[in-house]
């Protein structure tokens, strides 16, 4: 599953990006304000899936700008500037979890909140949905977020995650007979 | 994959991936990032090309003092005036390249041996810079992997001021 922000950027678009990353890198503000209006929703969208909480994911935006400005300089381009941002709210997101020995599952009460942030307006099923991910622990979780929504590969979401390729594998598996299970499509063998 | 996969791979597809977030997070990150910025290295690396543009065109002084003009490449770039701010600017690039190229000149001038070793060196810190960036890949914020990679780069610009300035009483001497 590859989404549109995976893609190639047309010519055009990739090279004004290029050159807003390299204003950016020289310590251009506008230009770095720009990457976080064309970036903000979806780390925030990210870091929302992956916490459950509302106020966590706007710390954690906020904490993953700082640091990839921080981090600007030495960015490649080896990967897309999107993927490489997500990658640094990922590592946030679990740094916080190691240090607080987090829950970080299960915020139920989030997921209409979240459903409601979101544009455009879904239907019940989207509720639903959005309600079952955050019921799922936390591994299943990540790794259904990672490649199954932002549509990274099992070897991305596997780097970004620190685990094996095999093991996202087994945890998006997991992932989908669980919601599978929680929406009533049917039951597979977990 | 089965129809119940697929059913909700569509519905994971259709989900927004994009939620904007409730307040503007730009205030708040604007002014933790203000104070922040410092041009460590780049400093350094003008530095360092400025001494090794001096050393060059010294050099260079003592090989023609009456014979052809110096080089445009070595003589017209006002280097140490040079006030960079980020490894990405043209300015830093081509200031680095210009001393590459003079490290590169100068190495010529060593013994077999000598040279051997540095180009030895060379890739040492070339491999650790690979494997800093590697590492970077995974985590692209680690304060600690930029500046082991800053450290690293800063190395390799120390060993190209070194050769520089060591091979001068070699030329002036011939």
């Amino acid at each position: 599953m590859v989404h549109a922000d995976l893609l190639p950027l047309p010519d055009a678009a990739e090279r004004l990006e290029a050159d807003t990353i390299a204003r950016a890198s020289s310590g251009d503000h506008r230009a770095f304000e720009s990457l976080y209006r064309a970036h903000a929703g979806w780390v925030f969208g990210l870091c929302l899936r992956l916490t459950g909480d509302r106020g966590h994911a706007q710390d954690y935006t906020q904490e993953t700008f700082v640091a990839a400005w921080k981090a600007l300089p030495k960015f490649e381009r080896r990967s897309r500037f999107s993927s490489w941002v997500h990658r640094i709210a990922v590592n946030v997101v679990l740094a916080h979890r190691d240090r607080s020995g987090q829950k970080a599952v299960s915020a139920e009460e989030h997921a209409e909140e979240l459903h409601a942030l979101a544009e455009p307006a879904d239907t019940a099923d989207g509720i639903d949905l959005e309600r079952a991910i955050q019921r799922l622990p936390p591994g299943a979780r990540d790794v259904l977020v990672l490649a199954g929504i932002f549509g990274y590969s099992h070897d991305q979401t596997a780097e970004m995650l620190g685990i094996a390729a095999g093991t996202s594998k087994a945890q998006l598996h997991r992932a989908r007979a669980l919601l599978s299970s929680q929406l009533r499509l049917g039951s597979v063998p977990i | 994959m089965n129809p119940i996969d697929e059913s909700l791979d569509q519905q994971l597809r259709a989900l927004p991936r994009a939620v904007e977030p409730p307040l503007d997070l730009w205030p708040a990150i604007q002014a933790a990032i203000q104070p922040a910025r410092r041009p460590r290295w780049p400093l350094a690396l003008a530095a360092s090309v400025a001494i090794a543009i001096t050393g060059s065109l010294y050099t260079w002084k003592l090989m023609h003092a009456s014979g052809p003009a110096l080089p445009g490449n070595l003589v017209s770039a006002p280097v140490s005036a040079v006030s960079f701010a980020s490894p990405q600017q043209p300015a830093y690039q081509r200031a680095h390249a210009q001393l590459e190229r003079l490290f590169r000149e100068r190495l010529q001038l060593l013994r077999p041996d000598t040279r051997a070793k540095v180009e030895a060196n060379l890739r040492i810190i070339r491999a650790a810079d690979d494997n800093i960036r590697g590492a970077l890949e995974n985590d692209p914020a680690s304060p600690l992997l930029l500046e082991l990679l800053e450290n690293n780069q800063q190395q390799e610009i120390n060993l190209y001021v070194s050769v520089v300035r060591n091979t001068e009483p070699a030329l002036s001497g011939s």
